[in-house]
């Protein structure tokens, strides 16, 4: 299974991140590694009795519905480049721009 | 040449509505509306390394109860996925939601068509899910501001098919679901607070064809008066580009409400795209089949159901039952007021107007207790008030309470039905009014309503209309 250049940018596209034309064929031959030790696994053949092992619980657990926040080491500010009047900052999303000029 | 056959307009609709929980989806913030920006946050929903979800059973509850009332089968597993997508109000990287095993599928939903009568919007499923946080795009220039106060707060997503054919039809859609949710009390539906939230699919196509034209999706639609408007917008969009030759894209709209238009958001992204795979940290979600009974047997009677009681069982029409049980609130109240005694179709009347007209005044307060309004319409059916009467003094019993004979009484408006008192009123109109008196003893008998009237005023209200108009009678004839 090979992953091709034009695969790894549509995936660094929804990844928000910025890669060179330089790091193409690196990116592209790892993923082909992933994706060809996925297909190894999905070979095997999970149908005949074989159970896949999940850790923890078997079924979800409930909590009971009350308010009872774990507080945070540090306020919100802290976690931010940016923060005012409450709120973290990020540049201007696209589809807004000039939504307040 | 033959025109080209008109455009048919499809829509489906993912409805998402925000569960009525105290705390989160997975975690023990509050999940109240209003609370200033990011201050209803912890290390679970704002994504911080380490921390794991815990499920909020009561969610898993009410959207159990929301599915059954929509006529879902409930599956007794399904599973989390994480749904992986960038954006700034979304710090964990990846929403919770469910994806190839959702909560419920294969409901249904009747509404009233304003085109086609009773209609069926089928609801292909229906699954859980966390909410984003809020993105405010015109707070500070050249910066969006990001609220995660609302990142965790439990949500379910209803989806339908392709159903309707109408931007109005949509609405009629999305008014009974509300109506629908809201008796089962799993949400509050405030769609001004965001509690219920639209994104509608449409395409256009000729009418007559088979195949559905390529859709786009509207989002920010926040307001039941926007979803006409919006999906009008979006639909007449698409038939100018087709018509000038041109092609619809798939992809995100957003609609703005200001300028009554909608504009691209993002290249739509396919499911792929989101990359969904379970959740790591979620075992999957195993429902017992008591555990479903239970929340079956939790669901109150359905509008639909309630609707058809009443006019079977207090011999209401259709439209006056629709009334009376667009509200759970105000179908339980009527219910409370017959069961105190009132007549039936008397209290459905005083329940359409008096009481409805001063809930609406009052935050949809019903302000006057049942008990008191069954007394109320008892008086005047018993001939003690006068409609008139009985309307001021539903009145006072809103305002300041009390009982409404003891209010009738100190207002003195209890109605006077001794005949020599009756008779005094009559007379002394008759003597103020000879030419009247002249002109209904020459044949002009329609006077007499003037005579009851004068009465009325005379007794301020007070006169037993039917005895007045006894003695009105004889003494004109005499």
């Amino acid at each position: 299974m090979s992953v091709t250049h034009d695969e790894v940018l549509k995936i660094a596209r929804l990844a928000e991140l910025d890669v060179s034309e330089e790091a193409l064929p690196l990116l592209a031959e790892q993923m082909s590694r992933i994706l060809e030790y996925v297909a190894q696994i999905n070979a095997v053949p999970a149908s005949e009795g074989v159970k896949p092992f999940v850790p923890g619980p078997d079924a979800l657990r409930f909590r009971a519905d009350e308010v009872k926040p774990i507080p945070l080491a540090f306020g919100p500010e802290a976690l931010a480049p940016a923060f005012k009047d409450g709120f973290f900052l990020v540049p201007k999303l696209g589809a807004f721009e000039g939504a307040d000029s | 040449m033959a025109a080209p056959a008109s455009w048919e307009t499809v829509i489906g609709l993912e409805t998402h509505v925000q569960l009525r929980t105290a705390s989160k989806m997975f975690c023990g913030c509050s999940a109240a509306f209003g609370a200033p920006p990011n201050t209803n946050v912890c290390p679970v929903c704002l994504g911080l390394p380490g921390a794991l979800p815990m499920a909020n059973g009561l969610a898993l509850q009410l959207a159990v109860r929301a599915a059954l009332a929509l006529g879902c089968t409930v599956h007794s597993r399904s599973v989390f996925a994480r749904k992986n997508y960038f954006y700034p109000d979304l710090p964990k990287g990846y929403q919770i939601s469910q994806f190839e095993q959702p909560l419920a599928t294969e409901g249904s939903l009747s509404y009233l068509s304003p085109d086609r009568g009773i209609a069926t919007a089928t609801i292909q499923r229906l699954h859980v899910e966390e909410d984003a946080g809020k993105s405010l795009h015109d707070r500070f220039p050249k910066h969006t501001a990001i609220d995660l106060n609302r990142c965790g707060v439990p949500l379910v997503e209803i989806v339908t098919g392709p159903d309707f054919r109408s931007p109005q039809e949509a609405r009629a859609y999305l008014l009974t679901l509300k109506q629908v949710l809201e008796y089962a009390a799993v949400s509050d539906c405030d769609m001004e607070k965001g509690s219920l939230r639209v994104d509608a699919n449409v395409s256009v196509r000729r009418v007559g064809r088979p195949e559905l034209g390529t859709k786009t999706e509207v989002k920010n639609i926040n307001s039941f008066a926007y979803v006409e408007k919006a999906l009008t917008v979006e639909h007449d969009r698409q038939i100018a580009l087709l018509e000038g030759g041109g092609t619809v894209e798939q992809q995100t709209l957003l609609y703005d409400a200001k300028t009554n238009s909608v504009r691209p958001q993002r290249a739509k992204e396919a499911s792929h795209d989101y990359r969904y795979f379970p959740d790591p940290d979620l075992p999957p979600l195993v429902l017992r089949e008591e555990f479903i009974a239970e929340q079956q047997a939790l669901l109150p009677e359905l509008p639909a159901k309630k609707r058809e009681r009443f006019v079977e069982k207090y011999a209401l029409s259709v439209t006056d039952a629709a009334v009376l049980t667009a509200d759970r609130s105000v179908a339980d109240y009527y219910e409370a007021v017959v069961h105190a005694g009132a007549d039936a179709k008397a209290a459905a009347n005083w329940v359409m107007t008096e009481v409805l007209a001063d809930a609406k005044d009052h935050a949809d307060g019903l302000r006057v207790p049942a008990g008191a309004l069954a007394n109320l319409i008892g008086l005047v059916r018993g001939g003690t008030l006068s409609h008139q009467a009985a309307k001021r003094v539903f009145g006072e019993v809103a305002d300041h309470g009390g009982e409404p004979r003891n209010v009738a009484e100190a207002l003195g408006l209890i109605q006077v039905a001794d005949t020599g008192v009756v008779t005094g009123w009559v007379s002394e109109v008759l003597v103020s009014h000879p030419t009247e008196v002249a002109r209904y003893r020459s044949g002009e008998t329609k006077l007499l309503q003037f005579f009851l009237g004068q009465v009325m005023k005379l007794s301020r209200g007070k006169a037993d209309p039917k005895l007045a108009q006894r003695v009105l009678e004889e003494k004109l004839v005499a």
